[in-house]
């Protein structure tokens, strides 16, 4: 079945690697990818410690149909503390390399430790080898990977690398793979680098039982004129190879060539991060963004505070500047650059906008919690294509996912065991940033968004619009409806509802 | 009558995979690449992209190499067959295709490739992207004769 697939633990430090299947129960609670990754991370990771120590857990998950006929090419879920935030991050990764992880036998990495010296992974049918990487050792994403594929004598190797910046633990530094897709920001190169993991590789031959053939191949065909041309996960399309942000727009003004912002991607950095703290966090407009990513990635000179990412730069340099009320947009900005998973953030213009047409907030708290349900289903299966959304309202279509997850695998999950395991999900997230929160808490951009119209992308007519006071009411409405209390923290009971009331003795 | 043939335009190929998991399920059961009678290949960096398969040559390496004669063209398609009655899994066939396109399945211990599904290749009707088309020779050089023309009209349509 398409269940049938492994969990790896890999410990770096006694480089011991064991195996175990993904037990049959998790599919219901978990179902895969964010889901079972964020189980994982809340497990294995050590309450506290810091995103860069060996403490930290890394997650790499495959979601359930990744692989399979709805969504061959689906993202990779990388699940971990993020030396950005301090928080939990999920960043997904465009391109092969779940799949064929599921090819190779395997669901979910878990790495934890740190090597001795730079490691490459190499997973292939089932089995894992660590193997020395020394000599690629400060090699960009590019070079690492071509160097990868020429010593394991495979050019079909899917290859996932970091670069200079993950290596020298840039806060913000990307994991890359070998067709220059990138997981943005959140740092997860740096976790990589931290455990001095230069680059996975993997490939795998084994088969993928599909419970429906006929069925499933009828099925994606029906669902072909529905879904937009846009909807298919592109590999790639543009020549630059880089496709993770739409960069040619915020760009066009500067001396930027697609070699130049190449070569950016190449150090394990977003071009576009590295514009924003080159701009907006060290002050001035920096026309030559190639020099400044170099900078970033190698540490050097003004690159080293930067490298230390939006607000903790800021909190070092001249945090009193930010506290003037002319900088307050400028400090929602690095907030919302660096939101932690479960954070709804991402939610806020929808949140605060009153229904056009009724004018009220009747509702929102029940369609905010289906997006956010619906972002964890779809990171669950893998698949952004056509298992879940609706073409016509842009919305998940639970049933549709269901009757692909049936089709796919044989397991019978009725819509409402999908959206109660996605809000699985959720909590695990919202508990595992509880679990390290110090100070602080969770949702502040909404606070902010509440004082600062420009940032919530919102016409000035639009934000007269809001009731600030059914505004807030709605969102107490919401985090009741959710299970959190009134300072956003998800509750016990809560946690033992939903059958993962054991990982509460955790917090310390 | 012309036979069609299957094409693929790498510009429009996002290397998705689609159709090689669509040849998987369709012919094993199964998802995997390696069971694929299509591959998608691609070099370094994934904007190269092309997914290759069975190009049914007219002068068949394949063909003329098999000592049991299974392997034949298929007159209504003008595709390149494989009689499995005859086939003894000696493997020649897939020592001849230039184009690798020709497959082993260690398992059963018989070659398979592309059979164009019977005249409706399932590659072609999954892809997303249309990347991959099923046509008449002729249907596929027109439009690029056309665009070249469009590309000479300029000169040639000055008044005199």
């Amino acid at each position: 079945m398409a269940v049938n697939r492994k969990i790896a633990f890999i410990d770096l430090d006694t480089r011991h690697i064991e195996t175990t299947p993904v037990p049959d129960d998790w599919r219901q609670k978990f179902i895969g990818g964010r889901g079972v990754g964020t189980y994982l991370a809340c497990k294995h990771s050590q309450p506290g410690c810091d995103a860069l120590a060996p403490g930290n857990t890394m997650v790499i998950s495959a979601g359930l149909l990744a692989g399979t006929l709805s969504s061959p090419s689906a993202a990779t879920c990388l699940i971990t503390k993020s030396p950005l935030t301090g928080f939990l991050e999920c960043a997904l990764l465009p391109g092969p390399f779940a799949a064929e992880m599921r090819w190779a036998g395997f669901d979910h990495l878990v790495i934890t430790g740190c090597a001795e010296q730079p490691v490459s992974l190499f997973i292939h049918n089932g089995s894992i080898k660590v193997i020395a990487a020394g000599n690629l050792k400060g090699y960009g994403v590019a070079r690492t990977c071509a160097s990868v594929r020429k010593a394991l004598g495979d050019q079909d190797l899917k290859v996932l690398a970091i670069g200079p910046a993950g290596e020298n633990l840039v806060r913000f530094a990307t994991i890359t793979n070998h067709a220059g897709r990138a997981t943005g920001r959140t740092g997860m190169g740096a976790v990589l680098g931290s455990k001095r993991i230069k680059a996975l590789s993997c490939r795998g031959t084994l088969d993928v039982e599909i419970k429906f053939p006929e069925q499933v191949i009828a099925h994606r065909l029906s669902g072909k004129s529905v879904i937009p041309e846009t909807q298919p996960a592109r590999v790639n399309r543009d020549n630059s190879a880089i496709a993770f942000r739409d960069l040619s727009a915020s760009m066009a003004d500067r001396e930027t060539t697609p070699e130049s912002i190449h070569r950016m991607a190449d150090y394990g950095l977003d071009p576009q991060a590295v514009m924003f703290m080159a701009d907006r966090v060290a002050g001035g407009r920096a026309d030559d963004l190639l020099a400044a990513a170099e900078q970033i990635a190698l540490r050097e000179g003004p690159g080293d505070t930067l490298a230390e990412g939006a607000v903790r730069h800021s909190v070092n340099t001249d945090l009193e500047n930010f506290k003037h009320p002319d900088s307050l947009p400028d400090l929602i900005s690095l907030y919302r650059e660096e939101l932690p998973a479960g954070d709804v953030g991402p939610g806020v213009p929808f949140f605060a906008a009153p229904d056009r047409r009724v004018r009220s907030y009747r509702g929102k708290p029940g369609t905010v919690a289906h997006r956010e349900l619906s972002d964890r289903l779809l990171d669950c299966l893998g698949d952004r294509t056509c298992a879940g959304i609706c073409p016509v309202t842009g919305r998940l279509d639970m049933a549709r996912a269901a009757e692909m997850i049936r089709l796919n695998t044989g397991l019978e999950l009725k819509s409402g065991e999908l959206q109660k395991s996605a809000y699985r999900c959720y909590a695990l997230e919202r508990f595992y940033n509880l679990r390290e929160e110090k100070s602080g808490r969770l949702d502040g951009s909404l606070e902010f968004c509440l004082d600062v119209p420009g940032e919530i992308k919102m016409s000035r007519e639009a934000w007269d619009r809001i009731d600030l006071k059914a505004f807030r009411r709605t969102v107490a409405q919401y985090y009741r409806q959710n299970g959190w209390d009134r300072k956003t923290i998800v509750k016990k009971k809560v946690l033992e509802r939903l059958g993962v009331g054991e990982l509460w003795k955790t917090i310390k | 009558m012309n036979p069609k043939v299957l094409v693929a335009d790498p510009k429009k190929c996002t290397g998705c995979r689609l159709c090689e998991v669509a040849c998987s399920v369709k012919y094993a059961r199964v998802s995997n690449p390696a069971r694929s009678r299509i591959r998608v290949m691609n070099w370094g960096n994934a904007d190269r992209l092309l997914p290759v398969s069975c190009q049914h040559c007219e002068d068949a390496p394949c063909l003329k190499a098999c000592p049991q004669e299974a392997i034949s063209r298929d007159a209504g398609l003008g595709s390149v067959v494989i009689d499995y009655a005859r086939c003894v899994g000696c493997r020649t066939c897939f020592y001849a295709c230039p184009f690798g396109a020709m497959q082993f399945d260690g398992e059963r211990g018989r070659p398979f490739k592309c059979n164009l599904c019977d005249g409706e290749p399932l590659c072609v009707e999954i892809c997303a992207d249309n990347a991959l088309a099923f046509k008449d020779p002729a249907a596929i050089q027109y439009p690029r004769a056309r665009e070249m023309a469009r590309t000479l009209k300029r000169p040639f349509n000055r008044k005199i």
